[in-house]
């Protein structure tokens, strides 16, 4: 039985833009069916912002999907500490509801850049963890210079780091002489679970140790995920060094 | 209180029934140790017995027998397959002792047989639900790579099903693969497993016998739910020095013993290792300067078994046992270093003490092991995870025989583990980055046991038993009475009914995320959050001799299953420090039918076995907490072995399998998630009933062909086995999954079920040789 889908990322400066679609059978045609005519409600600090239906398209600079987005000078507002109270509401009367915050960004300290090999390097990221608090993070690296291979995206939390300076490396990804954008997501628990569950269940789909497992949504009458982040984001250049074994960020 | 009261009760009524058999009767025994003429290597199993009284017994592993008889002159007849029959007539004035050297009747059928006249024994036996094998077992019955493997035939038995084809993990009657308690030589076994579950640890050269019991636990045994594997090494010969071993398509195996002193004193040495890493790291030299090509990791395993028996006097005895283990994974590459080693360590002492011809004992002192690391360098960088579970345990058990109607057996038993579960250390050579997780427990682990194996008049006979179990985990205790219960009624003296009842708790738990034992599996002792399981099974069933050749049993159980622990969606074991917060626990139970019939004698033997059972789960948090099949549930087994013996040097056999497909979770439904920026739209699978779909059923044939060279020299003997594994080529599936069909331009057109077979049609031939 099919249920709808929920997909709400929340950047500051940003309008409110969502993806509302059904699910489907496993084995039925491959195509999206984006649900219509639903009305949205976002409340904030009292205030009530309404993202209405668009045509379903694609948004031209990050080429994502939305069906439902404010107009663009209607945007999420800069605040970490209110939340954001999300309800959803179809022709059909089924009601999605969900809340989120956003968490307060965490500054990348370093890039650095590792290899031996001719061709490819690997990256190391520094920034600062608080120790005090439970920590999830996700860190994003695209290689803009030149095309194919080398994306880096990896999800985790802070449990298994010890220093205040937090450090996570990737393994030979990246090719030299490329530029490489790195993006540092501080990200909520809620968000955490549902990207790690539905990496399982996508995992789970080949393999036969894996047990599968149950997406895990932070919405109520349907799936999916509503949140908010305030990425940061460095470059680096991945060159040569005059020494062959080391390569340094500039 | 309550359970305080009952325990007392329990010790009571255990206590007065062992007093019970101590009574005054005018009765004789006879006792003695039984050894093999050649290699004086003590012979188990073997039926001597008194027809004019109607009693008999059994040698035990050290070859030991002891036998009542209420006349003044017996003729004992002594019996064992492959071994002359003895018998001899005693006048008795007082009891005696006796000790036989038994001859063999055939030189092809030297090697360990365990049972003689297994049939008539087991008609008369209390025990069931128990499953009995030799190395020759393994050897005769046709093998996946021609690596003979025992408890991949014991999967061939009811109620015992693999984990996947062609592994050797054992599911005993709806446990799981961590229920089974390993145990070689009184040490417990962490992990049977070579390559994933495709090997088991046990060398067949170096094994004697082994007892599986799949319910109608003896009370000696203890810490598992669902079945015991005792396995009993081999030991060197006291006389004269041999070596035998195998070379096969993918490892050799090697075999030294002999006497240390005449005798007195004897070992025995048997290892074996793959030879996989040999061929790949040939074929990475020969592509060292193709670029394009990427090097073959190398996998090998290895075992060692080492045995040293000494017989101080008729009254003493003592060995030692080792037995150590490692699967080795290489990946040397640049400057990126990754190996990934795990196996087991084991190390007994043990002395054997006989009393008196009445009473003996067995006392073993043990250290047991098994640990994983996983290290990496990449650069300055370094990562290494390691688990580990340890025991130091020391043992005794007794066996007393106060008359011919009575066999008591009682024991302590007391192990320290210590635990070191997903302990990481990684971080760069200058300090800066530094990440580190892992926990360590200790526990104790205590018990001690009695029961009796006697007889009330000539029908009935029972086996009452109590094992009282302590574990304590830093503060937190827990303790378990255990009673253990069976009763047999001959019908006639070629029918029985049986019925058992055993309680079995188990303190310590294999963490597993996956449907496959994993050499990564962490063991994990019960603490305030983690209760231990236990299980309740009721058993009964009849025991039939067909004609003199063909024995027939029917068994009907019932397992209740307590506290079972499975993980919530989406949890983290590796490296996680708060591991109990991702639990779930609920319980199973499970039920069936097995049919066995065996036929041990004459140019034609082997068996058939069929078992129907279901096998449920239930857990609040997993499938709305509806109930759901284990993913091994399986309604019809079905096994035949057939082995023939077409002329003296050439043996022909044969087996088929039949099971029902595995319980499986399949994704009904899907979505597309395109997550934020910097990723790409994705298919996600829905899953919403646990193991709510089935695989296709799953069948085999494989058949073997064993050729004896003839003897150029006395004592020597050598043989060719060839063996076809899936001779029809039968594409079983060993998973399922759904896959995006896509046009030439990269566009989804559809989705598809497919399958992934492992094994196809294997032809393999191995050569062993004994001098």
């Amino acid at each position: 039985m099919s249920q709808p889908v929920v997909e709400f990322y929340l950047e500051p400066g940003k309008p409110f833009r969502l993806l509302l679609t059904e699910s489907a059978g496993y084995f039925d045609p491959p195509q999206i069916t984006p649900i219509e005519g639903a009305t949205v409600e976002v409340v904030h600090a009292g205030k009530v912002y309404y993202p209405t239906p668009q045509p379903f398209g694609i948004n031209p600079v990050n080429k994502k999907f939305y069906n439902y987005s404010t107009d663009q000078n209607t945007v999420v507002p800069l605040d970490f500490d209110s939340d954001f109270y999300v309800s959803i509401k179809d022709k059909n009367g089924r009601i999605i509801e969900g809340r989120t915050s956003i968490l307060r960004p965490v500054e990348i300290d370093s890039i650095s850049f590792l290899t031996d090999d001719p061709e490819k390097a690997a990256i190391q990221v520094k920034f600062q963890d608080n120790p005090a608090t439970d920590d999830y993070y996700r860190i994003i690296g695209i290689q803009d210079s030149i095309g194919g291979e080398g994306k880096w995206d990896l999800i985790f939390n802070d449990d298994a780091i010890q220093t205040e300076q937090g450090g996570i490396g990737s393994n030979y990804i990246f090719f030299q002489g490329s530029k490489v954008i790195i993006q540092l997501f501080h990200i909520s628990k809620e968000y955490y679970d549902f990207v790690t569950s539905t990496k399982n269940a996508s995992d789970s789909n080949g393999n036969p140790f894996a047990q599968p497992s149950k997406i895990m949504s932070n919405v109520t009458g349907g799936m999916g995920i509503i949140t908010g982040f305030q990425p940061t984001q460095k470059r680096a250049y991945c060159a040569i060094s005059s020494d062959s074994a080391s390569i340094s960020a500039r | 209180m309550n359970n305080f009261c009952k325990f007392t009760f329990l010790l009571t009524f255990s206590f007065f029934n062992i007093l019970n058999t101590v009574y005054a009767q005018n009765a004789y025994t006879v006792s003695g140790t039984i050894k093999d003429k050649v290699t004086n290597e003590p012979v188990i199993g073997v039926v001597v017995s008194a027809p004019s009284a109607q009693t008999g017994t059994m040698s035990d592993e050290n070859g030991f027998y002891s036998i009542s008889i209420p006349f003044d002159t017996i003729t004992l007849v002594i019996e064992q397959l492959g071994y002359k029959k003895e018998v001899i007539v005693i006048n008795l004035g007082q009891d005696m002792s006796v000790d036989f050297l038994l001859a063999g009747d055939d030189e092809h059928l030297k090697e360990i047989v365990i049972e003689g006249n297994p049939h008539k024994e087991a008609i008369n036996s209390t025990q069931m639900s128990k499953i009995t094998l030799s190395a020759k077992d393994a050897k005769q019955v046709p093998v996946l790579f021609g690596e003979p493997d025992l408890l991949k035939i014991l999967q061939l038995k009811p109620g015992i099903q693999s984990g996947g084809e062609g592994t050797s993990g054992l599911y005993v009657r709806g446990g799981g693969p961590d229920q089974n308690l390993f145990v070689v030589d009184n040490a417990i076994v962490y992990n049977p497993n070579h390559l994933f579950g495709l090997f088991s640890i046990f060398n067949t050269d170096a094994v004697k016998s082994i007892d599986l019991y799949k319910g109608d636990f003896p009370a000696q045994y203890g810490g598992r739910l669902s079945s015991v594997v005792d396995v009993k090494l081999n030991e060197g010969s006291e006389t004269k020095t041999s070596v035998r071993g195998g070379i096969g398509l993918i490892a050799s195996r090697l075999t030294v013993d002999g006497p240390i002193k005449k005798d007195k004193a004897s070992y025995i040495i048997s290892a074996r290792r793959t030879y996989f890493d040999v061929f790949t790291s040939q074929l990475n030299r020969m592509n060292k300067n193709n670029a394009s090509y990427d090097p073959i990791p190398a996998y090998y395993f290895y075992d060692l078994n080492g045995k040293v028996n000494y017989t101080l006097n008729k009254k003493n005895s003592f060995y030692l046992t080792g037995y150590f283990g490692r699967d080795v994974f290489k990946y040397n590459q640049n400057s990126l270093d990754f190996t990934f080693n795990w196996g087991n360590s084991v190390a007994v002492g043990g002395w054997n003490h006989i009393f008196s011809d009445k009473l003996k004992m067995t006392t073993s002192v043990i250290f047991s092991e098994y640990r994983y690391n996983i290290k990496n360098r990449f650069k300055d960088f370094s990562f290494k995870l390691s688990s580990m579970v340890r025991d130091f345990t020391v043992q005794s058990d007794f066996i007393y025989k106060p008359s011919e109607k009575h066999n008591v057996k009682f024991g302590l038993y007391a192990s320290t583990h210590r635990y070191i579960v997903g302990r990481l250390r990684a971080g760069t050579d200058d300090g800066t980055v530094q990440l580190g997780l892992g926990s360590v427990f200790d526990s104790q682990e205590g018990a001690i046991y009695a029961s009796d194996d006697f007889e009330v008049g000539a029908r009935w006979k029972f086996n009452t038993g109590l094992r009282l179990s302590l574990f304590r985990n830093k503060s937190k205790y827990f303790g378990g009475i255990e009673p253990r219960v069976a009763f047999r009624y001959l019908i006639n003296e070629k029918v029985s009914w049986k019925g058992s009842f055993a309680r079995m708790y188990q303190y310590i738990h294999l963490i597993s995320n996956s449907g496959a034992s994993l050499p990564t599996d962490i063991w994990y002792p019960s603490n305030s959050t983690v209760k231990p399981q236990r299980s309740d099974q009721v058993a009964t069933g009849l025991s039939l001799l067909i004609g003199d050749k063909f024995y027939l049993t029917d068994e009907v159980y019932y397992k209740w299953m307590k506290r079972q622990i499975d993980f919530k969606d989406g949890a983290m074991i590796y490296s996680n420090p708060n591991l109990d917060q991702e639990f779930v626990f609920g319980k199973g139970w499970a039920y069936g039918n097995e049919i066995y019939l065996e036929k041990r004698k004459g140019k034609t033997t082997g068996w058939i076995g069929y078992t129907l059972s279901w096998t449920w789960k239930q857990f609040p948090y997993i499938n709305e907490g509806e109930k759901f099949f284990a993913r091994y549930d399986r309604r019809h087994d079905i096994s035949i072995v057939i082995v023939h013996k077409l002329t003296e040097r050439l043996n022909i056999s044969g087996t088929w399998v039949y099971g029902t497909g595995n319980a499986v979770s399949l994704p009904n439904g899907r979505f597309i998630l395109q997550d934020i920026e910097g990723t790409t739209p994705k298919v996600i699978p829905v899953y919403s009933k646990r193991n709510g779909f089935r695989m296709p059923p799953f069948h085999r044939m494989d058949l073997g062909l064993i050729y004896k060279f003839k003897p150029k020299k006395e004592g020597r003997e050598s043989d060719l086995t060839f063996s076809i594994y899936n001779v029809y080529n039968r594409k079983n599936a060993y998973f399922i999954y759904f896959d995006e069909i896509q046009n030439e331009f990269g566009v989804t057109t559809k989705f598809q079920a497919k399958q992934v077979s492992l094994f196809p049609i294997i032809p393999s031939l191995t050569y062993n040789f004994k001098f």
